[in-house]
């Protein structure tokens, strides 16, 4: 049987930031802010929550979506860039609160807002390889651990949270790994990069790597599924910002209601954005071929097709 | 290359608002124009004519009779 995603779960922080009081501390108008940036409000992590706790935290809330325990799981992955610590890894601090089996296969995958499909790919492969049963992926990246409140630039933007996706044989979403697609552009200038502790970010560098690059890598893997572009029901991009959702949207010739946004009230969740979105798409039966695309830091992109099974 | 021609590239990026009002003589700024949509103007701009405007020329030739002065001088 196909391996594929049969459960996705969330955890958002409690503390909602209303985004529209912030902007104004940088003269930046609720109409930018909606149209251009597209951040009205957004979560964060408290300052002793870490990335192991959010992580926690979608895994229990995907034990409820499934229904059942989880704990016997045979690959736990965790996509992260801001670990509790550096040692040990996120997954393992994870493994340990959660009591999984010892025979669970974990570790993380230190990889920015393309994160999710890597992931995927990672895996569906071991589990296939391996003749598994059971994976879940997490992608929990508190990046206001390392935002800068007075940086414009990047405060306004990102939000925090974590997303569960649970792999199995028999799925709701078959991955059409033939259609798995990347592209790398090693980022020596730092287009998004942490310095002296801040996380920095050059605009026009991300703006002009997304929609110059990414609208091929989004019609090659098109390509690769067997599909045609009119098959494809939703398109979920990585929400980088809404005016790079909507340069990339016209870009590739699509109408606003294949590309949902949900930037509005959770922000950019670097490598949640994707599995959020696709949470939020998941109860949609009219979903049956889906697009997902990540973006960002890296400079590393990644895009597949998921075919909801018929049942 | 003429300034008609940097003026249709400009227009064809459909972000300058009330374009009929288009003055390029002034900053673009002053056009309505914000800084996410001077991204898309000026990377039309560099793919259109295969020119590359880093961040503090762009400060610097902010209309569009300097850009394509910028351009024309470049090239």
């Amino acid at each position: 049987m196909k391996i594929g995603i049969s459960a996705i779960a969330y955890y958002l922080p409690q503390d909602v930031v209303n985004n529209v009081d912030r902007g104004q501390k940088f003269d930046v108008n609720k109409e930018f802010l909606r149209d251009k940036i597209g951040v009205l409000e957004f979560r964060r992590a408290k300052v002793d929550e870490l990335s192991s706790d959010m992580a926690l935290k979608s895994l229990e809330a995907l034990e409820l979506e499934a229904g059942r325990s989880l704990r016997s799981v045979d690959i736990l992955v965790v996509v992260t860039q801001n670990p509790d610590t550096n040692i040990p890894h996120v997954s393992g601090l994870v493994h340990g609160k959660a009591g999984l089996s010892d025979k669970c296969i974990t570790f993380d995958l230190s990889l920015g807002c393309s994160g999710y499909v890597y992931g995927l790919q990672v895996v569906k492969s071991l589990m296939s390889d391996l003749n598994l049963d059971t994976g879940i992926l997490i992608t929990s990246d508190p990046y206001s651990k390392i935002i800068n409140d007075k940086d414009k630039n990047t405060s306004l933007l990102f939000g925090d949270g974590a997303v569960a996706t649970l792999l199995e044989r028999d799925p709701i979403f078959e991955l059409l790994s033939e259609s798995f697609s990347y592209y790398s552009k090693g980022d020596l200038k730092g287009a998004l990069a942490v310095r002296n502790g801040s996380f920095v970010m050059d605009g026009r560098a991300v703006f002009n790597f997304a929609v110059t690059k990414v609208p091929n890598l989004v019609n090659e893997c098109i390509e690769k599924s067997g599909l045609d572009k009119c098959e494809i029901d939703k398109f979920l991009f990585h929400q980088g910002s809404a005016y790079i959702i909507e340069t990339m949207r016209k870009k590739l010739s699509l109408v606003k209601d294949e590309c949902p946004i949900n930037i509005q009230v959770h922000g950019n969740l670097v490598s949640s954005s994707v599995p959020m979105l696709l949470a939020e798409t998941l109860p949609n039966p009219n979903a049956k071929n889906v697009l997902l695309c990540g973006f960002g830091v890296g400079l590393s992109a990644g895009a597949i097709v998921i075919k909801r099974s018929e049942k | 290359m003429t300034l008609d021609d940097i003026i249709k590239v400009i227009e064809n990026t459909k972000v300058v608002p009330n374009f009929s009002e288009f003055n390029p003589d002034a900053p673009l700024a002053d056009n309505g124009v914000d800084s996410l949509d001077t991204y898309t103007i000026i990377l039309a701009l560099e793919e259109e004519f295969a020119v590359g405007l880093d961040d503090v020329e762009i400060e610097e030739i902010d209309s569009a009779a300097k850009i394509y002065n910028y351009i024309k001088s470049h090239s």
